[in-house]
């Protein structure tokens, strides 16, 4: 009964959607208010219809309802529990399905939130989000329906569980983060599009998506580091970071989106840039499906790829409306958009604002290229070239840096224009310690772009060091206040401003970590028990080697000694080789799986891989990599959580608005 | 039981759809559009103003402004500031 229950409350979603979009539509044509009430009636049913799909799927998920395809697919009844219920963004129906509860929740709190505001917007926001439901509806209704049953004469007893490298506590957590940043850029798109349907081009438009859009881009952030975390800590490449096509799909948006939030101050302060803000939110909304299509088409191998569909032309086609619709858009609604005001001078920080969005939307091209230059190949030459590592991080390493360097240089910029003694007095300090440190890094042994990463990193520490002193210093000086309380009341009064400068702060520590790769070491090995090898000045000692059979796979666990050259022990690192499936008598559906240990500290990370096993020999193969400053990395996107979070914080006088 | 089930789901859809067509039944009902996006435009450009003035205070008081710059810009929002409450003055009062 509960599947039935799931599939109708799809389709009848999938109906109440058309029909809303019929009454939104009468009542913009008409003016007559009871079709909009009638309308965003049905708009929130379509939503409710949908989180109670959603609920009917985890249910037959964690009750193991076999007779459910996707349940026999993506669960067994050895997964644990918190894995069944994660297994509804494992597969593609059921991912599918994610998104547009997502998607719902956040059309609930549009809707509730603006029930007395933007009336004029409001139909045209609704009309967008129900389009993109609606597509993602026709979706899971028709092409790929999570409640399909199983295709089988039989009573299927048991399900084929959950691929192993899912198995992960992040891997429970990073899917709905990034969901939430990817499905939440509707919302400022949707609200983009009312605005210049409506031909709402000042406040209000800001006012609607500044925060949508910091949140969703604060979702996607952490969405985006909980990915590279659960690549570190399950892959067992000793990487973060790969520029595999799927991360590529959730760095774009991320880059775009980044420069909007940049662009939007000078919109907000100084009313310019408002067709260029409107290209980069359509831009960033349409990355976001383009990146659904890249996770879920199966065109580009990569690790990420659970799933492979038929699904891409459709999504194609879905990017090339949106895009179309955008374009004619913008250019129908263009002459209305110009702002009469203009940049005055290089050296101000409008102008320090402009470049690093120019920077950030030629990262995201780059990367654009090198992801679909694979498909682009194959299809014009017929052979697949494939875009590495190599060729992004050449490309995107420079400019990279030169975003590190403008996170320094804009604080620094007054607005309108900077003069030449301010310039002096303002950067004569950040680049003069920033030069020491260059020379020191140099006479270190350091070079090229280590050497430039460091010494922009200290340029940046200490431009907004400064910048927090001259204002704190400012309020000691015009109120007489502790400098405790100058600082707290400094942030608090410009949460945004600040928020941004922690979070450049988390950005330079990332910046240091990523540096930390080029001194990367890597050794593989074999050791039988009480053997030695080494790697660096570190030593590794393999002391007992255990067996031990659990409810959902077989592990094999090592115990490797850890110890210094002087001889004093580090740590003990337990790696396992684990085998998942192991009672199934088709030893092709037994799943092998390497479970790594890591012993972190600030200076580096000991990471250890059990690779395989001669269990005849008592012999096990390890690959050990030492990768410094990698800590960096987590502690910089934690700060830049946290800053976000500063300038998300509501003022007093906002809070009164809303 | 099946067919039970379903007649409560048929039930309860028919409920929801009364409920959501139920606003097309009633008489004209108020647009309340136009006078309060206005007026909601102008309360958020107020309170921006209120925020770029205490901003530009700090920036002259950091240096970031000279003080030609800083007076001009003032003045600017300090008349963009008081003609917006006139008009929403005015706007409260119609």
């Amino acid at each position: 009964m509960t599947p039935v229950l799931g599939s109708v409350s799809l389709s009848l979603a999938a109906g109440f959607g058309i029909l809303s979009i019929i009454l939104l539509s009468l009542y913009i044509r008409s003016d007559d208010y009871r079709f909009f009430l009638a309308g965003r009636r049905m708009a929130i049913i379509v939503s409710v219809l949908v989180i109670i799909a959603t609920l009917v799927l985890v249910k037959e998920l964690i009750t193991s309802n076999f007779d459910v395809d996707y349940v026999a697919h993506y669960t067994s009844i050895e997964t644990p529990t918190v894995y069944k219920f994660t297994a509804l963004w494992a597969g593609q129906s059921g991912s599918l399905l994610f998104w547009i509860f997502i998607l719902s929740i956040y059309s609930l709190i549009t809707i509730f939130q603006n029930r007395n505001r933007y009336h004029r917007m409001m139909p045209w926001v609704l009309c967008v989000i129900l389009t993109v439901q609606l597509f993602f509806l026709i979706l899971t209704n028709f092409i790929t329906n999570p409640f399909e049953p199983t295709n089988a004469d039989f009573i299927v007893a048991n399900g084929l569980g959950l691929n192993p490298l899912l198995q992960n506590l992040t891997m429970a957590i990073h899917p709905p983060v990034l969901y939430l940043g990817f499905v939440g850029f509707t919302i400022p798109f949707a609200f983009t599009v009312a605005a210049l349907l409506t031909n709402e081009k000042g406040s209000l438009w800001v006012r609607s998506i500044r925060r949508w859009s910091l949140v969703t881009w604060l979702a996607l952030s952490s969405g985006i580091m909980l990915g590279g975390w659960w690549a570190y800590q399950e892959l067992g490449w000793g990487g973060y970071w790969a520029w595999d096509p799927v991360e590529n799909a959730s760095f774009m948006p991320w880059l775009t989106g980044t420069a909007f939030l940049h662009s939007i101050i000078i919109q907000e302060k100084k009313n310019m840039l408002r067709i260029w803000n409107a290209i980069l939110i359509m831009l960033t909304f349409a990355l976001t499906i383009f990146g659904t299509f890249l996770t879920r088409s199966g065109v580009m191998s990569s690790v990420h790829s659970f799933t492979e569909s038929s699904l891409g032309p459709i999504f194609l086609a879905f990017v090339a409306i949106i895009v179309t619709v955008c374009a004619v858009l913008i250019f129908h609604v263009l002459p209305n958009l110009k702002s009469n005001k203009h940049i005055e001078s290089l050296t101000s920080r409008e102008s320090g604002f402009l470049f690093n969005n120019v920077v950030f939307v030629t990262m995201c091209f780059a990367v654009f290229w090198g992801t679909i230059f694979p498909v682009i190949s194959e299809a014009v030459r017929g052979t697949k070239i494939t875009v590495g590592p190599p060729f992004f991080n050449q490309v995107n390493v420079p400019i990279g840096l030169l975003l590190l360097m403008l996170t320094g240089v804009g604080p620094l910029l007054a607005w309108r224009r900077t003069s030449r003694s301010n310039f002096i007095k303002y950067f004569s300090i950040p680049i003069g310690l920033a030069l020491i440190a260059a020379i020191v890094f140099l006479l270190s042994g350091f070079r090229g772009y280590v050497v430039i990463s460091l010494m922009l990193s200290v340029f940046v520490v200490v431009a907004i060091v400064t910048e927090f002193k001259r204002g704190i210093q400012a309020r000691v000086n015009r109120f007489g206040e502790s400098s405790f309380v100058a600082f707290r009341t400094m942030v608090r009064k410009n949460r945004s401003r600040y928020g941004g400068y922690f979070v450049h702060l988390g950005i330079v520590l990332m910046f240091i970590g990523f540096t930390g790769q080029a001194f990367n070491l890597k050794k593989e090995f074999g050791l039988g028990i009480n053997d030695r090898e080494h790697l660096g000045n570190i030593n590794f000692e393999l002391k007992q080697l255990l067996e031990e059979e659990r409810p959902n796979h077989f592990a094999w666990i090592s115990e490797l000694l850890v110890t210094g050259n002087d001889g004093n022990s580090i740590t003990t690192l337990r790696p396992e080789k684990r085998i998942y499936f192991h009672r199934d008598s088709n030893p092709d559906r037994r799943q092998p799986h390497s479970e790594l240990d890591i012993h972190s500290t600030l200076k580096r990370d000991i990471y250890s891989v059990f690779s395989s096993i001669d269990a005849d020999n008592d012999i096990a193969f390890f690959q050990i990599m030492i990768n410094p400053l990698v800590q960096f990395v987590w502690y910089g996107g934690s700060i830049l959580v946290l800053g976000t979070l500063v300038a998300l914080w509501p003022s007093r006088r906002e809070k009164l608005l809303t | 039981m099946f067919s039970f089930s379903m007649l409560i789901l048929f039930f309860l859809f028919s409920l929801v759809f009364l409920y959501s067509i139920w606003p097309l039944f009633k008489g004209t009902i108020f647009n309340p559009s136009n006078s309060q996006d206005m007026q909601d435009a102008l309360e958020r450009r107020k309170s921006i103003l209120y925020r770029e003035i205490q901003y530009i205070d700090a920036e002259y008081d950091i240096g970031n402004l000279d003080k030609d710059d800083y007076n001009l810009s003032r003045i600017k929002l300090v008349q963009e500031t008081s003609d917006i409450i006139a008009e929403i003055k005015l706007i409260s009062s119609n």
